[in-house]
């Protein structure tokens, strides 16, 4: 739990105090984040909804519909009214419709994903694994959106020219497996520059991606393996089931946040533990202009 | 039975020399696991693969060949074939991938396979986590690209029939599969809940299919404990599975060690390493399987 949130939090109080709009249901794990965080001054907090009455937030519209409350969250963050909203209901199409019209809105070629933060217990340095949540089958275009979300996050972390690497279960690229297409198609945009400063390199299996040796017994000569800021899941299964495993077993410590809106928008997937809101919201103040 | 790879390696020297086949044995380290594990007593080594390279690369290291059967081969999928082929006739308990694409070995298995009915090939990744005394499976990380239901039903067979002859009576099953919050179902979790009435129904052999789709949802904030792990996990497709089994142990959270199994058929697909105690882990693991399958 120390790691991750000491590293953000250490970005987020330079940035000033953030004004967070809460709603959905009456989550005990998350009012405790947000005490927290109130208390140590980086953010102010105002609750929509008529669940929240006498919690201790003012209730600035206390409406018995989530998903009414939820507009309205909406519509005062994009009035400047707000600059982070935090949402403790379910993870559901209801919830997320409402977000995607957002994302469509501005950009249609913009693309909503879920950006997990890892504590791989690697020196003074936080890992990003994308999408475990959003996307389940993306293509190649998808694919180009969650990459981007992803170097925006790690942007947002300080780390300005992350090294991407496209996972697969090989590091040949196969006509059988889309993954290695695509992972190889990204790599080929990368070299190119269309990923600015951001290195993407694949198809690396996850033993290339993570040892230097493996990656050069297997004749990759790339910067990438050995020093990936940022791993790009083929679809959403590898990814939902790899952190879960990290985070569950390997009692890895993980957070996450939500990418591509055009407003920090906070949730806790299932993949984090409750004791997580604290850091998701102190990432979600991060990506707050 | 067993809690953690310690106990295999016991198990594995109380059962004799095996003869093995180890195809393309051309890399330093898979040449020095096969030479430690004759000398150990574990195993009686036949080489297939190109005995110039084999010869030199013995004499660069040190190796002793002596009392080494080589057989001169060039091609790799003939090499394969010949592997395989001595494994299902029972002339070696069990095959050794070297240094050569795995798939070349896979192939020649899914070729073997051929003449039996109902027979799979899948990859079967026993792993142990640190801090935790617990081996579990995760199938099938390596053959099955994309496996419809009637794959996945054989992939699970393989499991619960290894993991039976080696002391689990009635192992736990998890079906992983992901919430998709945008669509509907997914086809993985349909694929899930129709596995676990197969099982109900007794139609998996002995085990039992967990009503969990994931991990989260047998426990809540503790570290989890062994008796609520699963013994097996099956993996949806091939890009989970490969990737999951790769980063339990690169990312530094557990051991692995893979063997691919199909009609008798094992394959040990050692990954490298400098650790002389994980090159004896995968060697008593092979010892293990093939001779509890044998005798059973």
């Amino acid at each position: 739990m120390e790691f991750i949130f000491k590293k953000v939090s250490e970005k987020v109080s330079r940035k000033g105090k953030r004004r967070v709009l809460l709603f959905g249901r009456r989550d005990e794990d998350a009012l405790s984040a947000l005490f927290t965080a109130r208390e140590e001054g980086w953010i102010e907090v105002l609750a929509l909804g008529s669940s929240f009455k006498g919690v201790g937030f003012e209730v600035v519209f206390p409406s018995v519909d989530i998903l009414e409350a939820g507009l309205k969250a909406v519509a005062l963050t994009k009035e400047g009214e707000g600059d982070v909203i935090l949402y403790t209901g379910l993870l559901d199409r209801g919830f997320l419709s409402l977000l995607m019209e957002e994302v469509k809105g501005i950009n249609k070629e913009r693309i909503m994903s879920y950006v997990s933060v890892v504590n791989l217990h690697k020196k003074d340095r936080l890992i990003l694994m994308t999408d475990p949540l959003i996307t389940a089958s993306p293509g190649l275009k998808e694919k180009i959106g969650i990459v981007e979300n992803g170097i925006e996050v790690s942007r947002r972390l300080g780390i300005e020219r992350p090294s991407i690497a496209a996972l697969a279960p090989l590091e040949l690229v196969n006509p059988s497996l889309c993954s290695t297409l695509d992972a190889a198609i990204l790599s080929k945009m990368s070299e190119r520059g269309q990923f600015g400063e951001a290195r993407v390199e694949g198809p690396l299996a996850m033993d290339n991606a993570v040892s230097v040796s493996a990656a050069r017994h297997k004749g990759i000569e790339s910067p990438v393996p050995g020093n990936v800021d940022i791993y790009l899941f083929p679809d959403l299964e590898s990814a939902h089931i790899t952190l879960q495993f990290l985070v569950y077993l390997g009692g890895l410590e993980l957070g996450g946040v939500l990418a591509g809106i055009p407003f920090p928008v906070v949730i806790r997937s299932p993949l984090e533990r409750r004791s997580s809101w604290l850091i998701n919201l102190s990432l979600g103040c991060l990506m707050s202009e | 039975m067993y809690r953690n790879f310690e106990e295999i390696i016991k198990s594995a020297k109380m059962r004799g020399s095996q003869k093995v086949c180890i195809v393309f044995p051309e890399d330093r380290d898979i040449l020095r696991t096969v030479v430690e594990g004759r000398r150990d007593g574990l195993i009686e080594p036949i080489l297939i693969g190109r005995r110039s390279l084999i010869e030199k690369l013995a004499l660069e290291n040190r190796f002793s060949l002596d009392g080494i059967m080589i057989l001169d081969h060039k091609d790799p999928r003939f090499a394969s074939e010949l592997g395989i082929e001595m494994a299902g006739r029972g002339e070696v308990s069990f095959v050794i991938k070297g240094n050569i694409l795995t798939t070349h070995l896979y192939k020649a298995i899914l070729r073997f396979l051929k003449r039996f009915e109902e027979e799979f090939a899948s990859t079967l990744c026993f792993h142990q986590i640190s801090g935790i005394e617990k081996i579990f499976i995760v199938t099938d990380s390596g053959v099955n690209i994309h496996p419809d239901l009637g794959t996945k039903k054989g992939i699970l067979r393989n499991a619960v029939r290894v993991m039976n002859r080696l002391g689990w009576g009635r192992p736990r099953v998890m079906v992983l599969a992901s919430p998709h919050l945008l669509g509907d179902r997914s086809l993985y979790e349909g694929d899930a809940i129709e596995l676990r009435r197969l099982a109900l129904e007794g139609r998996l052999g002995e085990c039992e299919v967990l009503d969990s789709r994931n991990l989260y949802e047998l426990i809540s904030e503790k570290r989890i404990c062994e008796e609520v792990i699963p013994d097996i996990f099956l993996v949806p497709n091939i890009e989970a599975g490969n990737i999951l089994v790769k980063s339990i142990d690169h990312l530094g959270i557990g051991i692995r060690q893979c063997v691919t199994v199909g009609g008798g058929i094992f394959l040990l697909t050692p990954s490298r390493s400098d650790e002389y105690e994980t090159r004896m882990v995968n060697l008593s693991l092979g010892i293990v399987l093939s001779t509890s399958w044998r005798s059973s």
